[in-house]
């Protein structure tokens, strides 16, 4: 069965102007992930852990600097990101953004904002066709109808919410990639709108790739997780495995450090200093190692690969692999 | 006795569009070495509660009643000066976003400076020594170096670790955190709350924590207070606010808040919205988003209900 | 924004700032003049009469007589419409040349930025005036090319201020949103972040008008352009500029004071417009 989306080798590096060394940032390094048709995957990672730059990448915003994003198949990549815009197969990835960064455009009213996709992507013009499909998708999302000719500083931050998300899937998308869509919305109206998301997959059939910061949102959403740690993945795990297992002592940091009410006054280990540089790291060492809590020789010889260490459990350290944490020698 | 103590404090903002009554009689007590979280939604008021305190509210809000007493000084009698002096020595306030609240163009070092010279009285050659002590307090490696780094050479956690140094330079008596992690990456907030829990403790400072973080509240704080669309809902200790909460608003807002334990099916949302704060108000601003809702809620003043000593909620039918 | 906030928004704009509703007023007139210009005033603007010369403001001659016995009344009124289209025009064209100059260096930036960057660097090199100036002796001496000067040394003051407004919206959420729904780059330009710089470009080229008129009728005050004896206020300071000494100061004055009052106007409505299209500035 070949997955709905298939990521090969992604890197992503932007080069630096450094004193005439043709320095390059890598933002994405060499990145395989795959996700299947209808499936909810959770991206996390702390900020530039190339998270965002996914984002862009296979929402084909920005080319890749090698590697591959295919599609059902298709190689997406074979043509740069300008030229996606005009073709068949935009439609059928999309992005929902965060409501934080201005996802909206300021002068185009809510119906406006709805249809534009279905013009360029669907080539309706403007007839009754067009009126009828945005307003399905608006009662769709929940929006009532009268808001329709609102414009965003007119709606509340939920309404805007299912604004972008109307947009995004009023083309019926394969994949919907969504940008932190719940971080600017007070919880009161994260519920409403994370039981909406859920609803919509399993309605329009649509894989997600779900990009937060929010470890619980992502464990509600999510069945599976990826973690990313400057520009390469660490772990990839089922949800409930992340969360109650982690493996990369990275993942363990960040498991640990969300914040629980059960856990007052308890101390618990803390993961402290700031990451190593982007630029040019060393293609033979484990990035997190410095940081890490274990540390070993083996950490600067050798780039940890991804490997299982459980059903559909896959991390990337060498002490991962053995089951009592000790140092995988081989 | 209370370090901080805001009593019947009501404010209120005039605006182009009407009178905003921001806050009304909220009243909330903070001990030495105590730290209350004021947990609520946007427009709830907390920030303004915070500013109002600091005395850095703009000419647009008026104090229609109320008292701020800190350490038995009042507060809103203060003059000016009076509080220019107080902040930065007796209280501190420490804000979102870090990298902006610094001075991009000044060596955090320096800024650390500035405000021991102007409040702590220190000779000019003590200055840049009691600077990099204050950068070893909240735990920033190598403290002589990083004092000659600007605000953007750091990170975001880096940032809000100077801000906090600025603000404990002096130690003061109470300390004011306005969502000081929100932005910041889980890690990093850990960090970060840590750190302020343990110079809580160890000054004995008053700490008042605002955020819309229930989950971080419920970590850090011994007490919190709920707010509600400018009214203080329901306070109580930590243990009693989470285990046993009295107020339907801060059951509603704790079943909506994702935990690890969490299902989708289960998380609540708030029905309603917000009332506006401008217009005619009943009693209980809740009481239009409330299931529990009686004709008496919208007529009647709304009394301070004492559950136990340190457990107060503003209903007329708290839950049991 | 909706007609009802904006209809609100000028309320209160002209509420707060009655020195915006004075403007507008002005403005309404002196529109007046330039479009009825020859029908209302009062005596034919071009007549020469020997025995009038230079006579004092009174009852027959509001503004008194020029060295020609003409009625400056009447050739101030008539000269609103050359002085104030020749503002609008050279202020037009610069608009939509520099927007659409300054939102491609803006949005595509590279080659594009590089050259445009050059080529308003060159404009700006020179001093501004003396380059209209070089420009009208060098195409020839009318009124179109009073216009294009001004229009020349206008462009890099729109330019700028687009590309610094498209470079500011390039990145955020609903451009990437467009280029998601099959928006190619230009469209984005077009329908999606200029509708949004439009508004702070037309506070810019309000206040601009001003400097606009002004550039043009100083050109026309050293004989540039504008040749007697049309009526043009530039020229007709220039005229009574010379009868200043001897006492006749209505020569000037007048003509003056229209320009004057039109580039405050225009100021003033400039100012008003920005605080028209930012409500929440003030409390």
């Amino acid at each position: 069965m070949t997955p709905l989306l298939e990521v090969r080798s992604l890197s992503k590096f932007y080069p630096i102007k450094r004193a005439g060394r043709g320095a390059r940032l890598h933002a994405v390094d060499d990145v395989d992930l795959t996700i299947g048709a209808g499936e909810s995957v959770g991206l996390v990672g702390e900020s530039g852990c190339g998270k965002s730059t996914m984002v862009r990448l296979l929402g084909r915003l920005i080319d890749p600097t090698a590697g591959q994003v295919l599609l059902g198949g298709e190689d997406l990549t074979a043509i740069t990101q300008a030229k996606f815009a005009s073709s068949a197969s935009r439609r059928r990835i999309q992005v929902v953004f965060q409501d934080a960064t201005e996802s909206l455009n300021p002068s185009f009213r809510a119906f406006q904002a709805i249809a534009d996709p279905l013009k360029r992507l669907l080539g309706m013009n403007n007839g009754a066709e067009m009126d009828r499909r945005v307003l399905a998708t608006a009662a769709l999302v929940g929006l009532p109808e009268e808001l329709l000719q609102r414009y965003p500083h007119q709606l509340s931050g939920g309404q805007r919410a299912r604004v972008g998300i109307a947009r995004a899937v009023a083309v019926e998308p394969s994949l919907l990639i969504l940008d932190e869509p719940t971080s600017a919305l007070d919880v009161s109206v994260q519920a409403v709108i994370l039981r909406l998301l859920a609803d919509l997959r399993a309605r329009l059939a649509m894989s997600y790739l779900f990009v937060s910061h929010d470890l619980n949102v992502v464990r509600l959403l999510c069945s599976r997780v990826v973690v990313m740690y400057l520009g390469k993945i660490v772990e990839i795990a089922p949800a409930e495995a992340l969360f109650t297992a982690p493996r990369h002592p990275y993942a363990q940091a960040l498991v640990a450090a969300i914040p629980d009410p059960a856990r007052r006054g308890e101390a618990r280990p803390r993961l402290d200093g700031s990451p190593t540089s982007p630029i040019d790291p060393d293609p033979n060492a484990c990035r997190f190692y410095g940081r890490c809590p274990k540390g070993a020789d083996i950490c600067t010889k050798a780039m940890p690969p991804l490997r299982a260490v459980g059903p559909d459990h896959f991390a990337a350290c060498h002490f991962a692999l053995s089951p009592h944490g000790g140092i995988d020698e081989r | 006795m209370a370090q901080l103590e805001i009593d019947n404090l009501s404010v209120e903002f005039r605006t182009r569009h009407g009178v905003v009554r921001a806050l009304d009689s909220v009243s909330l007590s903070v001990t030495r070495g105590e730290i209350v979280g004021v947990v609520g939604e946007s427009g709830s008021g907390k920030s303004v509660t915070a500013y109002t305190v600091m005395g850095l509210n703009d000419e647009a809000a008026q104090i229609t009643k109320g008292n701020i007493t800190m350490g038995g000084i009042d507060l809103l009698a203060a003059r000016p000066e009076a509080m220019r002096e107080l902040r930065g020595r007796e209280m501190a306030m420490i804000f979102q976003s870090p990298r902006t609240a610094l001075n991009p163009i000044r060596k955090v070092g320096k800024q650390i400076e500035d405000v021991l010279q102007e409040h702590a009285g220190l000779p000019n050659r003590d200055l840049r020594k009691a600077a990099i002590a204050a950068l070893a307090r909240v735990r920033i490696p190598d403290p002589e170096r990083r004092a000659e780094a600007y605000p953007f050479e750091l990170s975001g956690g880096m940032c809000q670790r100077v801000m906090i140094a600025m603000a404990l330079a002096c130690t003061p008596s109470v300390l004011i955190a306005d969502e000081p992690t929100t932005g910041l990456d889980v890690t990093t907030q850990a960090v970060i709350m840590d750190l302020i829990r343990d110079m809580s403790r160890s000054t004995r400072m008053s700490t008042l924590l605002i955020t819309h973080d229930l989950g971080l509240a419920g970590e850090y704080c011994d007490r919190i207070a709920v707010m509600h669309a400018g009214h203080i809902v329901e306070i109580a200790s930590t243990e009693a606010l989470l285990d046993r909460p009295a107020h339907p608003y801060t059951r509603q807002l704790l079943a909506a808040t994702p935990v690890p334990e969490s299902r989708l099916e289960d998380l609540n949302s708030i029905p309603g919205h917000l009332p506006d704060l401008r217009g005619e108000l009943p009693p209980c601003r809740f009481s239009g988003r409330c299931e529990r809702r009686q004709p008496i809620c919208d007529e009647a003043e709304l009394p301070w209900t004492e559950l136990s000593p340190a457990h107060v909620v503003r209903c007329r039918f708290p839950l049991s | 924004m909706s007609l009802v906030t904006l209809a609100r928004n000028t309320g209160y704009a002209f509420g707060e700032n009655r020195l915006t509703l004075v403007a507008v007023i002005i403005l309404a007139l002196l529109a007046l003049c330039a479009i009825f210009g020859p029908y209302i005033a009062p005596y034919d603007p071009l007549v020469t009469s020997a025995t009038t010369k230079l006579a004092r403001p009174s009852a027959l001659h509001p503004f008194g007589t020029d060295a020609l016995g003409r009625d400056i009344l009447s050739r101030v009124i008539v000269a609103t419409r050359l002085d104030l289209g020749m503002a609008v025009s050279a202020v037009a064209l610069s608009f939509v040349l520099g927007l659409a100059l300054g939102s491609l260096a803006g949005y595509f930036g590279g080659w594009t930025d590089r050259i445009v960057g050059r080529a308003m660097d060159t404009i700006m090199a020179f001093p501004l005036f003396v380059l209209a100036m070089g420009i009208v002796v060098a195409l020839g001496n009318s009124v179109a090319n009073i216009i294009i000067a001004t229009m020349i040394i206008n462009l890099p003051f729109y330019c700028r201020f687009a590309r610094a407004e498209v470079n500011v919206r390039r990145e955020l959420g609903y451009v990437e949103a467009a280029r998601m729904g099959g928006n190619g780059s230009l469209r984005t330009l077009l329908n999606h972040i200029v509708p949004n710089i439009l508004p702070p470009m037309m506070v810019q080229a309000s206040l601009n008008m001003g400097w606009a008129i002004l550039n043009a009728a100083g050109l026309s005050f050293i004989g540039l352009g504008v040749r007697p004896p049309t009526p043009e206020w530039g020229i007709m300071v220039s005229e009574g500029a010379s009868y200043i000494i001897s006492g006749e100061w209505w020569a000037f004055m007048f003509p003056g004071a229209a320009l004057v009052l039109a580039v405050f106007s225009f100021n003033m409505l400039g100012d008003g417009l920005r605080d028209l299209l930012d409500p929440r500035k003030r409390v």
